[in-house]
């Protein structure tokens, strides 16, 4: 379990082995079935959850609709990030799509890291710059290209999550109509080999 | 485009930082040294899609729009006035070239670190680490807000959500681009100003 934390952490900082099992020891360690709900609209999130194992989503209602916001996997973060940040009710709700095993850190646990070294603050920041950055691009995915794109480009980097997740989740999280999507996922099939393989499961 | 002694901006940009993040003068006089001051006329380009971004720019005065060019048209993503963070944030952190242009939609100044001096400037005062991660958290936040604002809402409460909180940038912004960055045809947002009228 440390060790996916560990691979993690060395994508920002360099971190001895003691400081990864300081990191280790102050977060929970959370064991939850799949489609269970880890908080609800409304609610204030707690934790700031480091995926282990597992699969989980991210996503608001806009009336009868979920929209998926985010599709997280081993080795990634996921929460309610703005209600962890300012203590605000949450506007999303984060729910597991396969059993899952998180390092769960409160915020009081982090303030307290950022208290006790510079190492965390610095490791704070990056991982920050991080989540910034990939909103950012989220954002610029969903102007910049055409739905056949987006659905490529997420295909192309994200080979596995087609055998994992339900078709209508990466439809959302997309942004294609769930019947563009089938129509894409066929098409694709027929015209381009490098593709079909990853296709072919889902 | 002038350079000016950054010493004359120094109280405004620290209250307009202090919106964001608490800073001490202090600590602020500190980082003077690592920051540039720039003047700018209207419709100036600050970065061009295709160059590489090499600053975060706080606009003092003025209103500067990050926009990006696609095939069929032109999308205004985000539009900084006075007090609010501006660039390329991809290009800036990765080093890629942009996919985004900025430009001044009024004649501005603006505060300015360049990537190379962020960096010397997080190792050299080391209280900067934790005043960024507060100030990208801001960030984030506002970008988060404004996403979940685009998503979830309806063009109508968009729309009314949006002139509510800002005023001003009816008379500020050109309709087209004010339309495009709230995602509204134009001619659906021309019919929505209409409701705005007293007595309608």
């Amino acid at each position: 379990m440390v060790k996916a934390l560990s691979a993690y952490l060395k994508n920002f900082v360099s971190l001895t082995p003691e400081e990864v099992e300081a990191l280790a020891s102050v977060a929970e360690v959370h064991t939850y079935d799949k489609k269970v709900r880890l908080i609800e609209y409304g609610e204030r999130e707690r934790y700031l959850h480091f995926i282990v194992k597992g699969l989980a989503r991210k996503y608001f209602m806009r009336g009868e609709d979920e929209v998926i916001t985010q599709i997280a996997k081993e080795g990634e973060l996921i929460c309610s990030s703005v209600s962890f940040l300012t203590g605000k009710p949450s506007l999303y709700i984060v729910e597991t799509i396969e059993p899952c095993v998180f390092y769960s850190f409160s915020k009081e646990t982090i303030d307290d890291l950022y208290a006790s070294d510079p190492i965390w603050q610095k490791l704070g920041r990056l991982i920050m710059t991080d989540l910034f950055l990939k909103k950012e691009a989220w954002e610029l995915e969903r102007v910049l290209y055409t739905t056949q794109e987006r659905f490529v480009r997420f295909l192309s980097a994200n080979g596995d999550l087609f055998q994992r997740v339900p078709q209508k989740f990466l439809a959302s999280y997309l942004n294609i109509q769930p019947e563009t999507f089938s129509r894409l996922k066929h098409l694709l099939k027929s015209r381009n080999p490098q593709l079909s393989a990853a296709l072919s499961g889902s | 485009m002038a350079e000016d002694d950054i010493s004359l901006y120094a109280d405004r940009a620290l209250a307009l930082i202090n919106e964001h993040v608490p800073f001490s003068r202090e600590l602020f006089e500190r980082c003077l040294p690592y920051l540039g001051i720039r003047r700018t006329g209207r419709r100036e380009f600050l970065l061009r899609a295709g160059e590489q971004e090499e600053h975060l720019y706080l606009v003092v005065d003025g209103l500067v729009r990050k926009f990006a060019q696609t095939a069929k048209s032109e999308k205004t993503l985000q539009l900084a006035t006075e007090g609010h963070l501006i660039h390329s944030e991809l290009s800036y952190h990765y080093k890629i070239p942009s996919q985004v242009s900025l430009q001044t939609l009024e004649p501005s100044l603006l505060l300015f670190i360049h990537r190379d001096r962020q960096e010397a400037l997080h190792r050299e005062v080391p209280e900067m680490q934790e005043k960024s991660v507060r100030l990208l958290e801001r960030l984030f936040i506002e970008k988060d807000e404004r996403q979940l604002l685009q998503l979830s809402h309806t063009v109508r409460e968009r729309f009314l959500t949006y002139i509510d909180s800002h005023p001003e940038m009816l008379r500020r912004v050109p309709q087209k681009i004010l339309a495009s960055y709230l995602e509204i045809k134009p001619e659906t947002f021309s019919r929505l100003k209409r409701l705005l009228r007293p007595g309608v």
